[in-house]
């Protein structure tokens, strides 16, 4: 456990030296707004909860929470997802 | 768009999937490369998109999430495909359409002539009949640039053209040539002669030998400055030298002009009453279908010819004909004194503007009006003051040397 943290950090200490984009060394989700009708999300994990009120989303630094009205999923594959609607917030939850 | 399209070619079925965990049915399926779109959720039932060979892997991932999987829809080429598959006929006409249209699609239907001021459509379309271009020819068999040169050969008036084939149509861009007036060449000798009847007021004469003066009344043709110079010897004329004469004639001719304006007209008072009449049109044919009956006693007959077309330049031989016919009550009306008048003026000044030049300078005008039956006559006499003179080539009889009328070369023998 110790050492994945170490190898964490070690990677973020490479990243930040380097300048090398973030979301493909350490496996980050990425998350494009455009206006709050459509979200883009880019290497996510998994999906936990879905509805057109609240969706749940897991990605490797944690659960991200987007709610908002009449969302719907307009596409999802297995790098990403976008979600349509209005949108009201996003949080990372833990 | 282009998605939807694409989509729609390779085929998709909505499904309606309903179950403990629909979100652990999503990501097993998304984990297997299954491309899901539009996922709603409608309570407990969501629904989505999802491909043809994607939907045959569903079928597992529900078996494993126990959920439940129906179709609501099928949509997509290959569905329709299938359901016309045992149509045999219906597929072949559809091939028939296709290569019909695509058939259709090769031949020139429509020449459209841009340009053209003097010379009429109707001669510019017969000259390409004669090379061998009509609406219906094919276009693989007529080359653009060479119709732009027969064009210009056979006609006279034109002074360039570009053609060029878009869709089945044919487009015929083209500039006149501006008419030239003859021209004789200062070397060559020539008269001046009348070419209206008038009286002198002046003449000015740089060259040639002046056969009239001012205020001598001219018939049309007659010589006014002869290009002969006599050379003479004591009363005896020894030679006769040409010249191209030159003089600045200015005589006072008369014009008449003569306008008619009836003192009556018929406004038409549409009472928007109108009857349609649809019809088919094909090549040069026109089908109408059932005519309406129509009561009206004086009508206009509006007609709207439709051809199919792709686009703006692919147009096909065949389209829809609209007539409308509008009804109108004719009313007998009467122009005012003053309204004549003016409508006689402004045809007059019309006339005017089209057979005089702007050198032209108006001395003496009279108007007199005159009452027919309907109508009214406006008769203009005019005066005008104008260059009189034209030039005409001089038949020089045999064995004559030529005088050089600028240059002053003497050649004699």
């Amino acid at each position: 456990m110790m050492r994945k943290k170490e190898e964490k950090q070690a990677k973020k200490k490479m990243t930040d030296w380097f300048e090398f984009p973030k979301e493909v060394i350490m496996d980050l989700p990425v998350i494009s707004l455009i206006g709050r009708e459509e979200l883009f999300l880019e290497n996510y994990k998994g999906m936990i909860e879905y509805n057109d009120e609240q969706m749940r989303i897991s990605t490797t630094c944690g659960i991200l929470k987007v709610v908002g009205r009449n969302l719907h999923l307009k596409v999802m594959t297995t790098e990403n997802i976008i979600i349509t609607g209005t949108i009201l917030s996003i949080e990372y939850i833990n | 768009m282009f998605l939807a399209m694409w989509n729609y070619w390779r085929g998709y079925v909505i499904i309606e999937v309903y179950g403990f965990s629909v979100e652990r049915f999503m990501n097993l399926a998304t984990h297997k490369g299954i491309y899901l779109w539009d996922i709603k959720r409608k309570g407990l039932i969501t629904e989505m998109k999802v491909s043809i060979p994607g939907f045959k892997l569903l079928k597992q991932c529900a078996r494993k999430t126990k959920c439940k999987v129906c179709i609501i829809e099928k949509k997509g080429w290959p569905f329709v495909a299938h359901r016309y598959r045992k149509r045999k006929i219906f597929t072949l006409g559809m091939i028939i359409c296709i290569c019909l249209l695509y058939l259709l699609s090769s031949f020139i239907w429509v020449i459209d002539i841009q340009g053209n001021n003097q010379i009429s459509k109707e001669e510019i379309l017969e000259t390409l009949e004669q090379y061998g271009v009509k609406s219906g020819v094919w276009k693989r068999k007529i080359n653009a640039e060479e119709i732009g040169h027969y064009l210009i050969q056979n006609i006279k008036e034109i002074s360039w053209v570009s053609a060029y084939i878009k869709g089945t149509r044919l487009f015929i861009d083209l500039v006149e040539v501006v008419p030239k007036p003859e021209f004789i060449d200062v070397h060559t000798p020539c008269h001046i002669v009348a070419d209206k009847k008038g009286i002198i007021v002046s003449i000015a004469t740089s060259a040639g030998t002046p056969k009239v003066k001012a205020k001598d009344v001219v018939e049309e043709g007659d010589l006014l400055v002869s290009g002969e110079l006599l050379i003479k010897e004591e009363e005896e004329i020894k030679d006769i030298q040409y010249v191209h004469a030159l003089a600045d004639i200015k005589g006072k001719v008369w014009y008449v002009f003569e306008v008619e304006q009836d003192i009556y007209y018929i406004n038409k008072q549409y009472t928007n009453q109108i009857k349609k009449h649809y019809g088919m049109t094909y090549f040069d044919t026109q089908k109408m279908f059932l005519r309406p009956s129509i009561s009206f006693e004086n009508y206009d007959i509006i007609t709207n010819k439709k051809l199919f077309s792709f686009g703006q330049n692919f147009i096909l031989p065949f389209g829809w004909i609209k007539e409308e016919y509008h009804e109108y009550i004719p009313q007998k009306k009467q122009y005012t004194e003053v309204q004549i008048k003016e409508k006689l003026q402004k045809k007059l000044q019309k006339q005017m503007a089209e057979s005089f030049t702007s050198d032209v300078e108006i001395i003496e005008q009279e108007v007199t009006f005159e009452k027919y039956n309907n109508t009214i006559k406006a008769k203009a006499t005019i005066a005008v003051v104008e260059s009189i003179g034209k030039e005409e080539r001089i038949t020089i009889p045999e064995r004559r040397t030529i005088l050089d009328g600028t240059n002053g070369e003497n050649n004699s023998y």
